[in-house]
């Protein structure tokens, strides 16, 4: 699976997320275990284009107890407290009221987090409402699942291609040894015709 | 649907851990008659019941929480001279305090329920606790090893090489007489350790009544209770309104405090069979 495709369906996600719960903005966040931060990976809505690509950390907050407890939470209330700590959310243009956040699980592991902000749940419940977003954001996760295990593979070593292996060890050698090296390319050379 | 017809009422499809409202045979009590609230917990308010809370820190000093709360936390020990030896996990006092709003929601909640019981905080997120079944393992044998009463742990782990060495401690706290209260897993997984019928395991319903409690006919949950946009205390001195199971959890520990503060011989099967015994959603006995 290429970038662009992993984008697309996160984009998506993220996109349905908002339309399901007609939330001012949703956002998918994916961990990245080796800094120990959520990375906003794809957003939708209120401040969607300053979002993407930024980390936060990993372990605080409503996201960062989701990503490490796979437990999903509704938090209501932030707007009407004077003591919160607006800096970030209106860094994006949105101090949201309401938080609805899910883990993003793929076979028992918690991959990232997919968060709804300010949905409308009159009608549906916030039990419902969780339960609605957690089937969907492990619909995503099989994908992104898949997308994570590609970028983690290590990429093909220079050194493991056997052309590039017998160059080095060509260039390496010397004497008698370099001589001898060398009449056998020249066979093999020969040998695939490549000089036609 | 014909025009002015009543909506048809809303199928309830639920895959979560959560109440859908249904009622409990009284059959499956051994109790003669119903049990009642006032033998139960009446008056109670906690006294002299010592609670763990395992979770992300409790704000020290939150006006609905107070200031007699010990703080601690699971950590890794320092590395010693061989960089490459595994590190041991300890319990340390803490003082960074509640990470995530969690940890202080839960434990404002057990004491709305039961104001005057003692309780000690174990935070096992932050600082690089992330995502750490290691961390929760620690806080767990601590908390069993000191004889808590209650333990409240709204988490879970899904890793299975945890499972055995948290089922062994399980079993070694019900023996123990300390009963551990853990919400269940949202979603229709197994982790653990809620999952063990050594552990009380709590799911959330949503009537606004913080003392419902609704026995499960369909295990392996065995209570519902308020798991819906409950008040409670978070980072700041703030209040929010929750919802989720995690937030059920610590209303069946404040009841259980109360129990326990009547009744302080009980342990975990006396405490599971009271709650069951005084649930709302009993069906009605048929005269004998």
């Amino acid at each position: 699976m290429t970038s662009d495709q992993l984008d697309e369906i996160l984009r998506s996600t993220v996109r349905l997320a908002r339309l399901s719960f007609a939330a001012a903005a949703a956002s998918v966040f994916v961990r990245d275990e080796e800094h120990g931060t959520l990375v906003f990976e794809a957003s939708s809505g209120v401040g969607e284009d300053r979002l993407v690509g930024i980390a936060i950390p990993g372990d605080h907050g409503i996201a960062g107890w989701v990503a490490n407890t796979g437990e999903p939470m509704v938090v209501r209330g932030a707007a009407e407290d004077a003591r919160f700590d607006k800096g970030f959310a209106e860094s994006t243009g949105l101090v949201p009221d309401v938080i609805l956040a899910v883990p993003m699980e793929h076979r028992g592991e918690i991959l990232g987090v997919l968060e709804v902000l300010d949905p409308e749940v009159e009608g549906i419940g916030d039990l419902d409402a969780m339960d609605l977003l957690t089937e969907l954001a492990n619909q995503s996760a099989a994908v992104l699942a898949l997308s994570l295990a590609e970028r983690r593979r290590p990429p093909a070593r220079p050194e493991q291609d056997p052309l590039t292996r017998i160059a080095a060890a060509a260039r390496q050698a010397d004497g008698a040894r370099g001589e001898a090296v060398q009449a056998l390319l020249a066979a093999v050379a020969d040998l695939l015709r490549t000089d036609r | 649907m014909v025009s002015g017809a009543a909506p048809a009422a809303r199928r309830t499809i639920r895959f979560a851990h959560t109440s859908v409202g249904e009622s409990c045979d009284p059959g499956h009590l051994a109790a003669p008659a119903p049990v009642s609230r006032a033998w139960a917990w009446g008056g109670a308010t906690g006294r002299g019941v010592r609670v763990c809370i395992v979770d992300s820190g409790v704000t020290a000093g939150h006006p609905q929480i107070g200031d007699g709360v010990r703080q601690l936390a699971a950590a890794r020990e320092p590395a010693g001279s061989d960089p490459a030896a595994p590190r041991a996990w300890s319990i340390t006092e803490d003082t960074g305090g509640d990470v995530a709003g969690h940890g202080t929601a839960c434990a404002g909640i057990v004491r709305s329920l039961a104001p005057d019981c003692e309780l000690t905080s174990v935070r096992v997120l932050g600082g690089n606790l992330q995502g750490n079944g290691d961390a929760l393992l620690t806080a767990l044998e601590w908390a069993v090893a000191e004889r808590f009463a209650l333990i409240n742990v709204s988490l879970s782990t899904r890793r299975e090489h945890f499972k055995e060495r948290l089922h062994d401690l399980a079993d070694e706290a019900w023996f123990a007489g300390v009963t551990l209260i853990s919400a269940a897993h949202n979603s229709p997984v197994d982790s653990y350790p809620w999952r063990f019928p050594s552990v009380i395991s709590v799911g959330a319903h949503a009537v606004a009544d913080p003392e419902r409690v609704e026995s499960n006919p369909r295990p392996p949950v065995d209570f519902f209770a308020l798991g819906v946009d409950v008040a409670a205390p978070w980072l700041g001195g703030a209040t929010r309104r929750v919802s989720g199971n995690s937030f059920a959890a610590p209303h069946i520990t404040g009841l259980c405090a109360r129990i326990l503060e009547r009744h302080p011989g009980f342990g975990t099967p006396q405490l599971r069979h009271v709650l069951a015994a005084t649930a709302d959603n009993i069906a009605p006995r048929r005269p004998e």
